[in-house]
């Protein structure tokens, strides 16, 4: 029986991947796995040739940035554009976009260090050549153990300029933006030794009991307004979701099953919650403040989970799918009903976090022993790795 | 980050401090460590949408009592409970081991025990805390159908967050369980 069960999985396996092998051309000449395949010209899907220019140590930071982006590939002149950084003082850089040798955008932009300024002005390019929201600039929270036990830290999009947060020699999980980027809400094992949910203030730089009820306390996240908190709680006997206030109070129930309810994600307007929920898990939606829910993306996979909902592009929401004996990030499109896998990664690609185009997602390559981020264009479907950090479970935060 | 750290271990000790002194008891947290305050989540609870609690009494939500010290619990010493892949349901071959925890339970009136769900590292992390949490909770009902009291059984979730990675398929199995651990204090 065992065996014959290996056999289906691979069986399946084989299936899925062939499935996957005669998709449209476009999407063939994708990321496999961990390979850097460096600059790809992917026909038909626009990428925008540009040359970077400027001083040569900011140049290199936003060649390194663009690189990672599937709208562009880079070229030594002759482009679309030429994107020019200059510095402009401490902490400030100045981006001139030119067309035909023409300014066509100049400004002058500040950050927190000259790298964080160097990527909000390249995110200014993005959004002056292709109309999509930068997420150069953006942040991420992840639990890494690159200190020996699970802790929370925050960095740049590209794993720079990282500070470890906690110091709790716990169990940690799923770290999550308050949407002003002021706030990390997480799961940790810490203080009680059962899972509750911690509060960070990244301002004041404390840390509090968010939640620490009978049961499991996981999976918070903040709704669109920062008013209010979806989250999963067992202490009624089964992991159901509840909404809280941001304070953790007003604790109101959502679901009223018999299986495990999961991941709870408010829609960009907030007027929604995605979820995963059994049987399967699948993905249901429900109106925020309660009600019936409904089955999304049926079809693709008896095992869907972690959707995330683009802010960037609202008719899109990322999940994490079982597909053979592997897991892959898909993509359902809600204006279609379609949902599509977008990853390649040799092992399984789980818990997705949209960046704030709606076209880039961070996911975590799991392998055994081994976590690693990627940046993948959902579009191209090219992949590439984040640092050489043993990272996972992050979280994008974009101002 | 230094002083995020420091601030850190500044509530670390004092939590070590106010929990020193009440050993023999179930320990709280110190409502000052806890930002609900004395009140607890109780008093926030029946205010909300349609699905709102409607009776207070009715809610199974309560603040969490005392906290897991490694030198107060004993593994091992009791069977742990297998689950089938993707199942929450006691094996009928598996209830022997809870019967026994039971005969243990009568044996030592003052310990408690912790059930431990636990699941296999093929899944992801959110939802295999909540298959844990199921599992652990399949087990205490179980054993109150037995006649335990609830106050005697404590449920935890670990998910897959000490499961063995790579391993053959009789070593995932062994992730599918409940540890029954016994609580001293």
């Amino acid at each position: 029986m065992q065996k014959l069960l290996r056999i289906l999985v691979v069986l399946t396996t084989v299936i899925a991947t062939s499935v996957w092998a005669q998709k449209p051309k476009a999407s063939t000449r994708t990321a496999r796995g961990s390979e850097d395949i460096g600059t790809v010209e992917v026909q038909g899907l626009n990428a925008t040739p540009i040359s970077i220019t400027g001083s040569p140590e900011l140049s290199e930071l936003a060649n390194l940035a663009f690189d990672m982006h599937g709208k562009y590939r880079r070229v030594s002149s002759g482009g679309a554009f030429e994107l020019r950084f200059t510095s402009a003082g401490a902490n400030q850089v100045r981006v001139d976009v030119l067309k035909g040798g023409q300014a066509v955008v100049s400004q002058t932009v500040g950050g927190t260090s000259t790298r964080n300024a160097l990527f909000r002005a390249a995110d200014v390019a993005v959004k002056a050549t292709s109309g999509l929201n930068g997420w150069f600039a953006s942040k991420l929270a992840f639990v890494s153990e690159r200190s020996g036990k699970s802790e929370i830290f925050v960095s740049d999009v590209f794993l720079g300029e990282a500070r470890q947060l906690t110091h709790d020699n716990a169990h940690a999980l799923t770290p999550r933006w308050s949407p002003d980027g002021t706030k990390l809400l997480y799961t940790s094992f810490f203080k009680s030794g059962f899972p509750d949910i911690f509060l960070i203030d990244l301002r004041s730089q404390q840390r509090t009991t968010f939640l620490s009820l009978k049961g499991t306390n996981s999976g918070a996240r903040y709704s669109p307004s920062g008013n209010q908190v979806a989250m999963v709680l067992s202490g009624e006997g089964n992991p159901e979701i509840y909404v809280s206030n941001a304070q953790g109070r007003q604790i109101s129930r959502r679901t009223r099953t018999d299986g495990v309810e999961s991941s709870p994600c408010f829609s960009p307007d907030g007027s929604q919650i995605v979820y995963a929920a059994e049987p399967g898990p699948q993905l249901y939606v429900m109106p925020a403040g309660g009600g019936s829910a409904r089955r999304l993306g049926a079809g693709i996979s008896s095992y869907c989970a972690e959707p995330d909902w683009s802010r960037g592009d609202p008719s899109k929401i990322a999940f994490t799918v079982r597909l053979g004996g592997a897991f892959q990030v898909a993509v359902l499109d809600l204006k279609t009903g379609i949902s599509k896998r977008v990853s390649q990664a040799p092992r399984d690609a789980v818990e997705p976090t949209w960046l704030a185009d709606g076209r880039h997602l961070i996911y975590t390559a799991r392998a055994p022993n081994s976590r690693n981020l990627f940046i993948l264009d959902t579009e191209t479907g090219k992949a590439k790795r984040l640092g050489t950090v043993q990272a996972e479970k992050a979280c994008a935060w974009g101002p | 980050m230094n002083h995020l750290s420091k601030k850190l271990c500044i509530v670390l000790v004092s939590a070590m401090v106010a929990f020193a002194g009440c050993t023999k008891k179930p320990k709280r947290p110190a409502p000052s460590d806890t930002v609900l305050g004395q009140g607890g989540a109780q008093s926030g609870l029946n205010v909300g949408g349609p699905e709102s609690l409607g009776d207070a009494s009715a809610t199974g939500l309560a603040q969490r009592e005392g906290v897991i010290e490694d030198e107060n619990t004993i593994r091992g010493l009791l069977q742990p409970v297998y689950f089938d892949y993707d199942k929450s349901a006691i094996k009928e071959g598996e209830r022997a081991k809870l019967q026994d925890a039971k005969a243990y339970l009568e044996k030592n009136p003052q310990y408690r025990l912790l059930l431990e769900g636990r699941c296999d590292w093929r899944g992801t992390a959110e939802y295999n805390m909540g298959l844990g949490d199921r599992r652990a909770n399949a087990a205490k009902k179980y054993l109150q159908t037995l006649g335990v009291a609830p106050a005697k059984l404590e449920t935890i979730s670990k998910g897959d967050l000490e499961a063995k990675e790579n391993g053959s398929d009789d070593e995932m199995a062994k992730d599918r369980r409940v540890d029954v651990v016994v609580l001293k204090k």
